[in-house]
This record gives structure tokens, sequence and C-alpha cells, in this order.
């Protein structure tokens, strides 16, 4: 069935939203905004044997977001129609005093932009037969199987979802946008008998079922899922200590900087306040930007209705700028950047990453492993968390291999590595010159679960904690 | 037979599928956040939805939220999904026994929230630690009121109601120091404000913000330690799956062919609960499939007597029925929403006799777990491993002492469970919120030897 919603086929729901916008404006808020949603997501699950379960869910509803000052209130509500909403705005707009009462205003006439999709999709979701869905599935979980008999369990997971969304609020703004996300979610078990071990990998697209229609993407999803479960099931301890470090995946940038120069968690921050000044190696600059075609970070709009845009946040270790939301617009007196986000209507939007790199060096790829005498090399950050505040971090490298003098040796698995985000950025001694693929994935933060790619080549740092 | 039911059935007819099956779910929340600088928050939510789903030789699973969506098309939506599915209904969904009673609100008095009395709440909290805030915290409290409604129903007759209320209380301490920060929350359940027990949360609250911050670390090795009940509860969050039928089936989770076997201590115990106190789905009367709650045992005296199931699980491990755990991460949650799948409702460690300060003297020499750093990927549900930074204040001579904050805990859950020693006498209850329906509960644990690892940044 072709996916349709009111919020891109019609403009009916648009005055009952507005007089919803006008009526905390009148009563202490000074900026209103409602983010409608409609979205149809289909999944089918694969339990390793045959499809056991196949679902189909629609979301539907709307979140209103009001302001004064820096003061924010949020509310939602699955009922669209006008009393609905009239109801989410006298509640939310007086249910406790707001500290300062802005005076009364008035909603400023709206321009509205319907923005042509920011990803090129070749085969929608939903025009896909099932049967090519399940096909997927099945081709997949053989995969796994025929890469090692050690595999016990090998299930998975397909979702696609058709989200409509619009944004309209108090200062004009009426933006709308169709998203399309296919996913592959694959788990895995191995065995050799005595230990077993698992992994699991979430695989997001910014496109149509075409991202999963080949064999070949399917191994470039399978095999290395499973091979990293088969790592663990040999994998060594670490000595550990303060050693040199080289990294492969995405999520150190993300963790490590990516949420510390969020506007959400800038007050009292590690980066507050460093614009302008060397907060990493000269060899490191960091971007982030929802305009890579094909990347699941990609998206026309924020889901604050600004256009996207690539907001360069570090240039050659200076400090340029941060990811800003409407709200940390506010606070720090700087432009938006683009980055509020949410997982659905049922999140106000905060500062979040979209496609976070750090750009390509100039050291041959290659050279830097040889160029350590002992260290770790994480191809695969199972994980991690970051106070964005101290930017202390703890990551989990579930992939990787230890550094004998320049050679990778023994594997390991779940080897914890620690650190405080500048003094790890400061410490990059190379970088490498080619890009490592991203898996786009889901990231969770205070506004839920958004979907996020975080990518950059190899880079070396000198030193951290390891174990 | 209900209008619903009868409909149902019409339209399982209409569709040449064996039966259909209705869940609605209302609920609304609301919120007011008091903060020390004397200034207010709030939210309001409201979110009713519904799902259909088939039985028969196949299931498919229909969801929406538009309610001018017809149950005709919903149907329809739920027949062409269960169109793709494989599976021979493994459980016979309609006939499965729906043990109990017709499910009766255990609070059905659905009241609008006391804004007045929740604001008062929230500031009281407050107040009772600005004498510890300063330049060195922050303290905030939410009181938060929900309440939901759930009915089920099926072309076979079944139409069971539930309705549930429920306030939360949760204060959060943001401690800074030396560079670093970090907050705590502890929660408290109650079906009314009047049950708070204020002078224990603020208690529980003050006492792990100030052991945050600031502290030194501890020799490598093996230590008594008492885990906090908060603690606790992350822990249980973070690994209640391998006490899960699914991961017990497969072969994903540790205790894979332990049914029946002794995996700790005798001194520990996990359960269910339907106490209507706590807060947790557990506390409805019916889960999702329709199953009215009742108390079920997962660990009795150190053996695993049951895993932790749904109908589907239940039957697929020749189990004699399930625990009540059939949920949606959208029951009580924000999750993306999702089928129906296993999940804790009430789940808890069965309190004992000592009180905090008994299990800290019992202790003697060793360590006061207050905070563990990472629940998402601190635990390898295969082989059990454990890798978190963690808090906690130092044990000497049976007595609280200094603060430590750069200590990992590196172990087993197999070590865990085998060295219970004691389990305190007072529970506290943890809602996982950006996890839905993930609800435990537990008082302080004794394990006589975790091992500690120094850490240093």
């Amino acid at each position: 069935m072709a996916f349709s919603s009111s919020i891109m086929d019609s403009t009916s729901w648009v005055d009952p939203a507005l007089e919803a916008l006008s009526l905390p404006l009148g009563r202490g808020a000074d900026f209103s905004e409602l983010y409608f949603e409609d979205n149809v997501q289909t999944r089918l699950s694969h339990d390793g044997s045959q499809i056991s379960a196949s679902s189909v869910t629609h979301m539907h509803g709307a979140g209103l977001y009001l302001m004064s000052g820096t003061e924010t209130r949020y509310g939602y509500t699955n009922g669209t129609d006008a009393a609905s909403l009239r109801r989410l705005a006298e509640g939310l707009g007086s249910m406790v005093p707001w500290r300062v009462e802005a005076p009364v205003s008035t909603v400023q006439p709206v321009t509205e932009i319907t923005y042509e999709p920011a990803n090129p999709i070749l085969r929608n979701p939903d025009e896909v037969p099932t049967a090519d869905k399940k096909a997927m599935l099945d081709q997949a979980i053989a995969i796994a199987h025929a890469y090692s008999p050690k595999v016990v369990d090998a299930h998975a997971d397909y979702q696609d979802r058709m989200q409509d969304v619009a944004v309209l609020n108090s200062e004009g703004t009426f933006s709308r946008e169709r998203r399309v996300v296919t996913t592959l979610r694959f788990f895995v078990t191995v065995s050799d008998g005595v230990k077993s071990s698992g992994n699991w990998t979430n695989y997001s697209f910014a496109a149509g079922f075409e991202a999963l229609d080949s064999e070949e993407a399917l191994r470039q999803i399978v095999e290395p899922t499973v091979q990293t479960a088969l790592d663990g099931l040999v994998a060594k301890p670490i000595k550990a200590g303060y050693m040199p470090v080289v990294v492969d995946s995405g999520t150190f940038i993300h963790e490590d900087c990516g949420h510390p120069l969020e506007s959400t968690h800038l007050k009292g921050g590690v980066f507050a306040g460093l614009v302008g000044q060397q907060v990493a190696s000269p060899l490191v600059t960091v971007c982030d930007g929802g305009v890579i075609p094909g990347y699941v970070g990609t998206n026309a709009m924020s889901d604050e209705g600004v256009p996207s845009a690539t907001n360069v946040l570090i240039e050659d270790g200076v400090l340029r700028n941060y990811m800003i939301d409407r709200l940390g617009s506010r606070q720090l007196g700087m432009p938006q950047t683009a980055a509020g986000r949410r997982q659905d209507y049922r999140f106000a939007p905060v500062a979040r990453m979209t496609n976070t790199y750090v750009r390509r060096g100039t050291t041959p790829t290659e050279d830097i492993i040889p160029s350590v005498d002992y260290g770790l090399y994480v191809r695969e950050v199972g994980g991690g968390n970051v106070d964005p505040v101290t930017g202390k971090f703890n990551f989990l490298a579930s992939s990787g291999n230890i550094i004998e003098h320049g050679e990778l040796t023994d594997p390991i698995s779940n080897v914890n590595m620690s650190g405080r985000s500048i003094d790890a950025l400061k410490r990059v001694a190379a970088v490498g010159d080619r890009y490592f693929r991203d898996t786009g994935a889901l990231c969770g933060a205070d506004s839920g679960l958004i979907y996020v790619t975080a990518f950059m080549p190899r880079i070396l740092i000198d030193g951290m904690q390891v174990g | 037979m209900t209008d619903v039911c009868m409909q149902l059935a019409g339209l399982a007819r209409k569709h040449g599928v064996p039966g259909l099956e209705l869940e609605e779910e209302w609920s609304r929340t609301q919120e007011v956040t008091a903060t020390e600088d004397g200034s207010l928050g709030c939210s309001s939510s409201e979110l009713a939805q519904r799902y259909v789903r088939t039985a028969g030789d196949h299931v498919g699973y229909a969801r929406s939220e538009d309610a001018s969506e017809p149950l005709e098309d919903l149907a329809a939506r739920a027949v062409a999904e269960a169109g793709a599915v494989d599976l021979s209904d493994p459980a016979g969904m309609l006939a499965r026994p729906r043990v109990g009673e017709a499910g009766a609100g255990r609070n059905p008095e659905l009241e609008e929230a006391d804004v007045a009395a929740m604001t008062a709440m929230a500031r009281r909290c407050v107040g009772r630690l600005t004498d510890v805030a300063g330049e060195h915290s922050t303290i905030e409290c939410m009181v938060r009121h929900y309440a939901c409604a759930r009915r089920v129903s099926n072309s076979e007759g079944l139409s069971r109601l539930a309705e549930h209320a429920h306030y939360m209380v949760r204060m959060t301490y943001i401690a800074f120091g030396k560079g670093e920060q970090h907050w705590v929350q502890c929660r408290s359940f109650a079906p009314s404000l009047d049950d708070v027990d204020v002078t224990e949360l603020v208690g529980r609250t003050k006492l792990a913000g100030e052991a945050s911050l600031d502290g030194g670390t501890v020799e490598t090795g093996d230590y008594p330690v008492v885990i906090s009940r908060d603690v606790m509860n992350q822990v249980l969050v973070g690994m209640w799956s391998v006490f899960g039928a699914e991961k017990v089936a497969t072969g994903q989770s540790f205790l894979a062919g332990k049914l029946g076997s002794r995996v700790a201590s005798p001194a520990l115990g996990l359960a269910e609960t339907a106490e209507p106190a706590f807060g947790g789905p557990g506390c409805l009367g019916i889960d999702c499939e329709g199953v009215v709650h009742g108390a079920s045992s997962i660990v009795e005296k150190g053996t695993f007597v049951r895993p932790v199931s749904n109908l589907e699980w239940a039957v697929k491990m020749g189990l004699p029925s399930s625990t009540a755990n059939a949920n949606r991460r959208d029951s009580l949650g924000r999750i993306v929403p999702n089928d129906v799948f296993t999940a804790p409702g009430n789940l808890y460690v069965v309190p004992g006799t000592e009180d905090l300060d008994g299990l800290v003297a019992k202790a003697g020499d060793g360590v006061y777990l207050t905070d563990i750093s990472d629940i998402y990927h601190s635990f390898s549900f295969a082989s059990g491993g454990v890798s978190t930074p963690c808090r906690g204040v130092r044990i000497r001579n049976g007595k609280l002492a200094e603060p430590i904050s750069a200590v990992a805990w590196s172990d087993s859950l197999q070590s865990l469970f085998a060295n219970v020693v004691a389990c305190g006498n007072a529970v506290a209850w943890f809602d996982m919120e950006d996890l839905g329906a993930l609800w435990c509960g537990s008082p302080d644990v004794l394990v006589s030897s975790m091992h500690l690892a120094a850490a240093e940044l």
C-alpha cells in the first residue's frame, strides 16, 4: 500500500494548528511550535529458520514546544483535531507559572516550504513485495551460516520507515518533508562447544530497499558481524595501561567530541567558551551536517524546520562552532545550525548530531599500524558513553587486535578505553588518507533515538588508557 | 460476547483468518519539575493507540495511533502482514490459556493529576536537600502522574480491561568537583502522594550524591561489596534478559540449559510481582496478551525455576504458563513502538531482613557501590562478563568511610549471583524511561566477593 499522509497531502490541519500556536502566546510564552508527524513502519523478524513476525505501525501525532526566554515546556498528543490541539495548548501553557511571562504576541504569517526528499530512493519500501524482503532475510541468515559452522543462532530484523514531518511555528515557519529509512539488524551467537560469544549490528540507510538488495550488500553487513563474534571466542586480554590506540570507527569521534559539542550540553562543559582556541591536534578537522545523500543522518531540514547545512566544528584543531538548536541559540546568542532533532513527535527537539566525520588526512592508511610498537587497534567501537560536560568518556572496543611490533596479533573483545575529550583529540598523531565505511546507527540521548552516521579515516592516538 | 468481540469475530470470518485480537491502550502523563533555584517546569502528554493481531497459521500485527482509522482497516493491515509470516502460530494464540480471572483495575480511579500537590511535593523534596546543594551540586525533583488503561479483546470472546494510576517522585542530584560532573537519580513510586516516604527518598539521594565525586580508588582485588538498591536496579535493567525465555531458549543467555539448576547463592531470589504500589506494567492488572498479572518466582533460593516469558515463549519452551510478561515498549514508555515481546513487569530481587547498616557491618572491610556508569554495554549475555566503571563508598570496620570514584567492576554475573550473602529489607523501584517497559526493583545486596580494579584517568 502506497504511503500517504494528511501532512503532505493536505493543509486542512494548518488553521487549527495556528490557533493552537496562538493560545500560549497570550499566556506567558514568547514562542510556540507544533511538530506534526505521520509515519508508517513495517517490520519483518526472522528467527533463524523462518519469518516469525510481521508488523505495520502507523504513528500519528503532534508535539507542542513552548518557550519564554530560555524556559521551555513540551507536550504531545495523538489527537490532532482542533479540540485536542487546543486542550494541549491551554493545559501546557498554564499548568504552572512561567518564571518570566513574555508580553502577549501573535503568530507571524506562515511561509510554506515543502522540501524535495534529501536522499535518492530507488525502491520505495512500500512498493517492494514482502516476498523480496523475506528472501533478503533468508539470504542474510544463510550467509552467516555459510561463513562459519560455529554459528549457533542467527536472526535478523528488517525495518523500513516512511515518515512525513511538518514544523509550524509562531515565527512563520511552515516546512514539510518526507523521509525514508531502511534498516537491517543482525544478531549472531557463536560457540566452539566450550565458550559462547555474541554480537549484533544495526545498519540503517537513508535509502530504499536497494540498500539491501544484493548479496554483496548483505555480505558487508553479516560477515563482519559474525567475525566479531568469532573473535570473541579466541580473544586475549590486553595488558592494561596507557598506550597508543589506532581507531577506524567513527563512533569514537561521535562520543569523544560529538556529544560535548551539542549546545544542549555546553553549560559549564569542557568546550564551553573555547571557540577560536586550539582543542585538538592541528591534524583534526571535524564536521557535522545532514547533507550527504544516502547517509542516514541526512534530511532536508532539522526537526525545528532549519535547512540542513555542513557545520565545521573543529578546523585544523581550532574550535569553530557548536551544534546549536533553537534553545541553544537563545542561551548562547549564536545562530542555529540545523541541529534540533528528535526521535518522533513525543520528544522535544534538542541539539544532536547528523552525519559527523573527521576529514581525511595525508598519512597513508597502511602506514599507521606499522608505526606502533605496542598498542591497541580498534576496528569497531561497540558503544560507549561520554559525560558531555566534563568530556570524560568510556568506550568499549568490541572488535580489534593487539598491535605488537607494528603488526596485528591477537584479537581482543570488549576492551574498555577511557579518557577525556580534548586530551584524546590533542593526542591525534596521524590521520589516514581514506575513510572507513559507516554503518548508520541509532543514537540515544535526551530527545530519544535518532538516526546518525559517524565516520572517519584511520587515526592514531599516541596515548590512551586501555583496560 | 461484547460488541468489539463480535466485530472482531466478524472481521476474522471476512478475512478468512481463525481469529483476531485487539489491544487498546490509553495513557496520560503529567509532570512538574522543581529545581533549587525556584524555577518550575512541566510537561503533559496523552497517547491512545490500538493494536490488532491475527491468529491461526500466521501472525501479523498492525498498530495505529490514528483514532480516525476504522478497526476494519486496521484488521485488514494485520491480515496483510500475516501473509508474510511463515511460522505456524506456535502457541495457537487465541487458544492459549489466559491464566487467572478477568483483570480488574488495581487502581481504577484514573483521577486527574493533582498539579498543585505535585508542585508542592516537588518543592518540598528540593527544599529538604538545599542544605547540601550549593556551588558543588544542584538538586532537581520531578513529580509525575501517570494514568493508563488497557483493554484486550478477541474474536473468541475474551474481553479484559485494566486501569492504573500512580505517582512517581524522582530526585536528581548533580555534583561537581575537580573537573568532574556526576549525577545520580533516585525514585519512589506510590498510588498517592501521601504514600511517598520523602525522608527515605531524600536520604537515599543525599547519600548517593555525596558519594559520587572526588573519591579515591582501591587496590585491585576482591572485596566484599554492598550493592546499593539503585545500582542493583541498573544491573537488573542491563542484564534481566539472561532470565528471559527467548535468550534462554536460543542459547543467547549463559543460563541456557540451566533451568531447574542452581545458578546463584541460596540467598538470592528473583521474582515478578503484581503489587499495585510499584508502578510498573506489572501493576496494570493484565499484560499485553490479556494474561492477568500475578506473582512468579524466577530464581528461588538460588535455583532458576522459570524464565520471564510471554505466552508465545511459554509454549515454545513447554512451560505451564506465561509469567504475564508480554509487553510492548510503548507500554508506560516512549521508545519506538513494538510488537509484543517479553519484558519485566515488576521484576525484583526478593528482600531479606537486614537494613543497610547491618549489611555494611557484615561487609567489614569492603565497598558500598552507589553507581555504575554504563548499563548498556557492561554485560555480555552469552558469557556473563561484566566490565563497567563504578563509584561508591569505602567500608572500613563495618562503617561507611571515604568516597571512591576511580574503580572498575570487572567480573562476571555468575560470580555476582554465586556470592550473594544477604539482601536488604527495603526495595526501591526503578523504571528505565528510555527503554519503556523495563521495570525493576531491588533491595541493597551484600556479596562476599567482587573483583574491583583500580582505574586511573
